[in-house]
């Protein structure tokens, strides 16, 4: 606990928004938590889903959207944003390089994909699967 | 049979010239560029990129399609020809998609760079 107030006291010069740092936060305490299971508050996974819309918005260069334009349980791709296989790929990538995971099961991406609410519940158990290991 | 030679492209339509260097992630080669070329020397470029992608992440047995090019620049002018040192790096890939980083260079001076995606024909 000790560990996790350092953590929280600690400032996040690499997330200049207010809600990557809250995020990244979040992110700390499961590395603070180390093995013991902790579930991400809703406030948590709010600032997650948020993150994700933006870096949806950053990194498949969607011109005039804001995090807002994306509703939580909206399809990515066909009948909702509309997204494709290269936007998957692009994906995939970002949770690589921003979460440091490895998807390397396409057939249940398919299903993790599938909306801002699934990716969030995805990275969520991925991290914490990642932490307990 | 040469690894140019079981590419689907063939001449005229085969831009990539020769290749130099080839190893998991990355295949350097060079492009010729003429006269006779049927497109612009930038635009033949690209494509002898994506044809290296090709040659890099395909085997004989398969190929690919080029779906997508992103930030691609120009930054200096080929002439017919200039021979262009072509560098292509393979990032990453996923469901049957691939993305890659291209460069190209005359004399040691980068004219071209972009990023594209090939995706593996059904």
């Amino acid at each position: 606990m000790a560990r996790f107030r350092e953590l929280a006291r600690m400032p996040h010069t690499s997330c200049p928004m207010p809600h990557a740092r809250n995020m990244q936060m979040a992110i700390d305490r499961y590395a603070a938590a180390g093995s013991i299971c902790v579930k991400m508050t809703a406030a948590d996974m709010n600032d997650l889903k948020r993150k994700l819309k933006e870096l949806l918005i950053e990194r498949l260069k969607f011109e005039d959207m804001m995090p807002e334009d994306i509703g939580d349980e909206e399809p990515l791709f066909a009948g909702g944003l509309g997204l494709d296989s290269i936007d998957a790929l692009e994906i995939v990538v970002m949770l690589e390089s921003e979460f440091g995971m490895k998807v390397k099961n396409e057939a249940s991406a398919r299903d993790h994909f599938r909306s801002i609410s699934s990716l969030a519940a995805y990275v969520e158990q991925k991290l914490a699967r990642e932490k307990s290991a | 049979m040469t690894w140019l030679s079981s590419l689907p492209h063939q001449i005229p339509f085969r831009a990539a010239s020769a290749v130099m260097r080839r190893d998991e992630k990355t295949i350097e080669g060079s492009f010729l560029c003429t006269a006779n070329d049927f497109l612009t020397p930038e635009i033949m470029v690209m494509e002898a990129m994506a044809q290296f992608g090709g040659g890099l992440v395909f085997d004989s047995a398969a190929h690919g399609m080029l779906t997508g090019i992103d930030g691609f620049e120009v930054a200096g002018a080929i002439e017919p020809g200039d021979v262009v040192r072509i560098v292509v790096r393979h990032e990453a890939s996923f469901g049957g998609v691939h993305r890659f980083s291209g460069s190209g260079s005359v004399a040691g001076l980068e004219c071209v760079r972009g990023r594209f995606y090939l995706a593996e024909s059904p």
